[in-house]
């Protein structure tokens, strides 16, 4: 069946319009970004007269941004990595061994998923210093990973819970222990949750400023979104230098989404089906 | 039941194996235990002591929340900013159910380009919280600000106003802004939930000559019924947990005069006090306790669908 | 058992980031324990990173003169500057030197025991007393030294002015005709911005002393006679009314930046705020010409009266192990040489008796606060309870100006919370 003309324009009008308001304020920061303080003042909506990047040397030069990156490159990398690694196995204990204090361990990991963390931030405060992890990045690592192990440990208990056994019995019959059968017959099966726990974590991570904010001090071992904080400080009126941050700091993930686009967005899919 | 008795007959041969079995368990258990748990709790019964941030030793009770409901300014801040949750959750129910879905069935259905306006839809939530903020902050200014200047061009001169400093404006500007950065994301849920549905059972619905509205009511909508019970209180949890918008663009505060203040700001205030001052860890974790309370219960009532949802499998 | 080492890993990953850590913690602090041969080495709180230069330099003239004391500056940022103090004192793992809060700021550290009486410190007591008032415990004892006095001011650009043939204000007539002279000539009067609720506040503090009759009033609420609904405050916000037509449009949408740069363009002809904006002036526009009004003369008077605040004192942790040490970089906070190489340094107002300033702006504000000072009422006194009434307040200026609430109710919500906060203690 042909679908009508008027209802396909309808359709295109509709996605043009909301490509126009997703796309718009993002297009509006990258060329700003290329201009003149002055040239935003005067001619807002125009492109930039010329491409020049010198806003981007005078922030860059100005802010730490090389080290803002490497530190969100860090913690988000073994935060992700963590939270994959020991939810997984959580996971895994909680659908394949039925020990009879499982759904009270189910519960204790519920209550993490019902409450919002952020609220406990003074008594996380407290205790980072008393473990002398205030200003390091392995507090930022360790409340990321503690905030994302309840979400994760239920979407692979899920998981697990669909995958047959027989698989395990063979390979245990086959003499491979516990946990050998874990990560050579389990885990691959896993991908689409893996994907999607990643993924989450990783946009999570990546663009939290709260837990940086309380918790780092040190210039050198801000995060980017931290980091952007300082900039807007620094340059609350240059708003060319403004737009150029704002820009720098988001084209790492603009770019890894520019190359993985389909996994990043296929990944979230298939693990929301199960 | 079987594979239970079997598990544990294969363990009984190697008692230490079983042990090591715990392991798995071990390190989530203790990682979220130690660093998120435990803080909460402790954030907990904060609530019930007078605790301005030095001396935590006056145990009294329920009177935090009982000052936080019976006296001024507690009790109007309070239910001001309980009020704009709920319009939080209101507005954001339409544009993160209704808009993303009306966006995942165009995209669903024969149109060409899927991928390329999938990925531009979702190019927002790629972007920190704080950068949306400032962005925005920076396009909603209202002198130099591009919205009004786009206005402006394109002849709509009355329509520019002041968008985050009006009493009218402000509140549903951050919520706007909100939802711009996360309606790309309920999308791709409702887009999945779509590909899950049988092709078939479209076409026999066309055969029998439905119209499009009768098969979204009589097909799509009970079809993705789960997913959207799940999404409204994911939306519920969220609006009752925001906190960074308001923040980056408004302040703690929620200016102007409390039109954005949400509870968790009002939180963030006591809590940590003003550059002025004016710290109450105990009233604040009293805040905290009431939206552990309204959230707990949202997410028991989800687990309850789920867990429905599973039985019908 | 490839796993069982990848576990065993794993854990030794976590453990020695424990560990790291702490480690890192211990060579950072070793100065105090382990090598006192060498240098004491003291660490000192405050919330003012972008004076880090200025900072450095007096640590530098203090240790050529004791040397054997280092002393580390350690700025964060101001607004998370309470949470961190607090919880740094209450661990005990933090500070020896610590920048304090003014008035209710210090009172609260203090009267918690966590400072150490300043009294005896040579220098301290020749401090004027109302700015020690800033640094007091409860029990009138004093626990810091107050380093910067700020004054909220008119500052306006001479070019205009001089274009229009206009003549600085000295009243709050000359004000008013001052605006409606520019607001005529196309130039909004004044750059006031309102996003943040305290530049209500300021512009408030700055108008008002002349309404409400200066000290008089002040101390007749310190007696307890009158309070904030008193009929002559009612006046001062009469006068915000009045002046709202000659503030920018939507100025409640604007930041304070919007509003700087709108006096920098020279579409604004004056903007209010702490002198301590001379500084970002100079760094912005250096090439502008700007004049300043420290303050308006209530009615036959010869002085304005100058709105004038201490920002900031040092104390010494009670428990620190090198008060000894402290206690002399405080005695160096509360001489002539330290107030003079401040004053030059970061341009501002120094508390300190007989210091000569260097800027020809911060002489006239100097010369003006010391003829006739008058405390930022809402700010001294009103900075208790939580929230601060001072917060109510100009929170509810912004209610005001936005028409959500009437006059009467500023006052009265403001009143209603002070007396909560003096209940509370």
């Amino acid at each position: 069946m042909k679908a009508k003309w008027y209802v396909q324009t309808l359709k295109y009008l509709v996605l043009a319009l909301f490509t126009f308001i997703f796309g718009y304020p993002i297009f509006l920061m990258i060329s700003s970004s290329f201009k003149s303080n002055i040239e935003i003042f005067t001619s807002p909506l125009s492109l930039p007269s010329t491409f020049s990047f010198e806003n981007y040397a005078e922030v860059w030069e100005a802010v730490d941004f090389s080290s803002y990156i490497w530190n969100s490159i860090i913690v988000s990398a073994a935060s992700v990595f963590i939270v994959l690694f020991v939810s997984s196995m959580a996971g895994y204990y909680l659908a394949r061994y039925k020990f009879r204090w499982n759904s009270f361990i189910l519960l204790f990991f519920m209550i993490g998923l019902m409450l919002p963390m952020r609220l406990a931030v003074i008594p996380l405060y407290m205790m980072m210093m008393n473990l002398g992890l205030l200003d390091s990045l392995f507090s930022l690592i360790f409340v990321y990973v503690a905030g994302g192990i309840p979400f994760a440990v239920f979407l692979f208990y899920g998981f697990f819970r669909t995958v047959p056994r027989a698989l395990e019995d063979s390979a245990r019959l086959d003499g491979c222990n516990d946990f050998q059968i874990y990560y050579k017959i389990v885990l691959p099966l896993m991908k689409p949750a893996i994907s999607i726990v990643a993924i989450v974590n990783l946009l999570n991570v990546w663009n939290d400023f709260f837990y940086p904010l309380i918790f780092i001090r040190t210039d050198a071992l801000k995060t980017i979104p931290l980091g952007m904080l300082t900039l807007f400080g620094e340059f609350d009126t240059q708003w060319n230098l403004l737009f150029a941050g704002l820009t720098i700091s988001s084209l790492p993930m603009l770019i890894a989404f520019l190359f993985a686009s389909r996994q990043f967005m296929d990944g979230l899919t298939e693990g929301a089906v199960k | 039941m079987s594979t239970q008795i079997k598990d544990q007959g294969y363990f009984k041969k190697r008692k230490l194996r079983k042990n090591m079995v715990h392991l798995f368990l071990l390190p989530a258990a203790v990682l979220y235990g130690v660093f998120q748990l435990f803080p909460l709790i402790s954030a907990a019964l904060n609530s019930f002591y007078s605790f301005n941030g030095f001396d935590r030793d006056q145990f009294i009770g329920l009177k935090n929340f009982i000052v936080l409901f019976t006296e001024e300014p507690y009790k109007g801040t309070f239910f001001n900013a309980f009020k704009h949750n709920w319009i939080y959750f209101f507005v954001t129910v339409f544009t993160q159910l209704v808009i993303a879905l009306l966006l995942a069935l165009i995209i669903h259905s024969k149109i060409k380009g899927k991928e390329l306006f999938k990925s531009i839809f979702f190019l927002p939530k790629l972007l920190s919280v704080i950068v949306i903020g400032f962005l925005f902050s920076l396009v909603l200014n209202p002198t130099r600000g591009a919205l009004n200047n786009l206005l402006e061009a394109i002849g709509l001169e009355e329509l520019t106003r002041p968008w985050l400093g009006s009493m009218d404006t402000a509140l549903f500007s951050v919520i706007f802004v909100d939802s711009w950065a996360s309606i790309g994301f309920s999308m791709l849920i409702f887009l999945a939930g779509l590909q899950a549905i049988e092709p078939e059972i479209f076409e026999a619905a066309k055969i029998d000559g439905a119209n499009w509205f009768t098969v979204l009511r009589k097909i799509t909508i009970p079809m993705l019924g789960p997913s959207l019970l799940v999404m409204s209180v994911l939306v519920f949890i969220g609006s009752f947990e925001t906190f960074e918008y308001v923040f980056a663009m408004q302040g703690s505060s929620g200016g102007p005069y409390y039109s954005t203040d949400v509870l968790t700001t009002f939180f963030y205030r006591l809590a940590f006090g003003t550059t002025d001052g004016g710290q109450s860890i105990g009233l604040g974790s009293a805040i905290a306790v009431i939206l552990f309370v309204i959230i707990g219960l949202a997410t028991t009532f989800m687990l309850l669908i789920f867990k429905r949802k599973d039985f019908e499998r | 058992m490839k796993f069982k080492k990848f576990i065993l890993f794993i854990l030794l990953v976590l453990t020695s980031g424990i560990l790291f850590a702490c480690s890192d913690k211990d060579t950072s602090s070793s100065g105090d324990s382990g090598e006192k041969v060498d240098a004491v080495e003291l660490e000192l709180y405050s919330w003012r990173p972008e004076d880090r230069e200025a900072y450095e330099k007096f640590i530098e003239a203090f240790e050529a003169e004791n040397p054997g004391i280092k002393i580390n500056f350690q700025p964060f940022e101001s607004t998370e500057y309470n949470t961190i103090l607090t919880n740094s004192l209450v661990s005990g793992s933090g500070p020896d030197i610590i920048q304090l809060r003014p008035y209710s700021g210090t009172k609260s550290i203090a009267d918690n025991g966590y400072l150490t009486q300043l009294n005896d410190v040579p220098g301290v007591m020749d401090i004027e007393d109302s700015f020690l008032e800033a640094a007091k415990g409860s029990d009138g004892q004093v626990y810091g030294v107050p380093t910067t006095l700020n004054a909220g001011v008119i500052f306006y650009n001479k070019d205009i002015f001089e274009k229009y043939g206009l003549a600085a204000p000295e009243t709050w007539d000359e004000l008013l005709e001052v605006s409606e002279e520019l607001k005529n000539n196309g130039i909004t009067p004044i750059a006031q911005a309102g996003r943040a609720a305290y530049l209500l506040s300021m512009l408030h503090g700055v108008v008002s002393p002349s309404a409400y009759g200066g000290n008089d009033y002040v101390d007749e609420i310190l007696a307890g006679s009158t309070d904030l609904t008193d009929p002559r405050m009612m006046e001062t916000l009469d006068r915000l009314e009045e002046i709202e037509q000659y503030l920018p449009k939507d100025f409640i949408a604007l930041d304070d930046n919007d509003a700087q740069a709108l006096f920098y363009a020279g579409e604004a002809a004056m903007y209010i705020n702490g002198d301590y904006r001379l500084g970002t002036f100079e760094k912005n526009a250096p090439e502008m010409n700007i004049g300043v009004v420290p303050g308006l003369k209530g009615e036959g008077q010869n002085e304005p009266y100058v709105m004038n605040w201490v920002d900031g004192s040092f104390g010494v942790v009670e428990k620190s192990e090198h008060k000894e040490e402290a206690l002399k970089f405080i005695e160096f906070m509360a001489t002539k040489e330290f107030g003079q190489l401040f004053s030059d340094e970061l341009n501002r107002l120094s508390a300190i008796n007989g210091v000569e300033p260097k800027h020809e702006l911060v002489k006239q504000i100097t010369k003006a606060s010391e003829a006739n000072t008058t405390p930022y009422l809402l700010l001294v006194y009103f900075g208790e309870g939580s929230p601060t009434t001072k917060t109510v307040f100009e929170d509810s200026l912004q209610g005001m100006f936005l028409g959500e609430i009437t006059k009467e109710q500023v006052l009265e919500d403001a009143q209603k919370n002070a007396e909560r906060a003096a209940e509370e203690k």
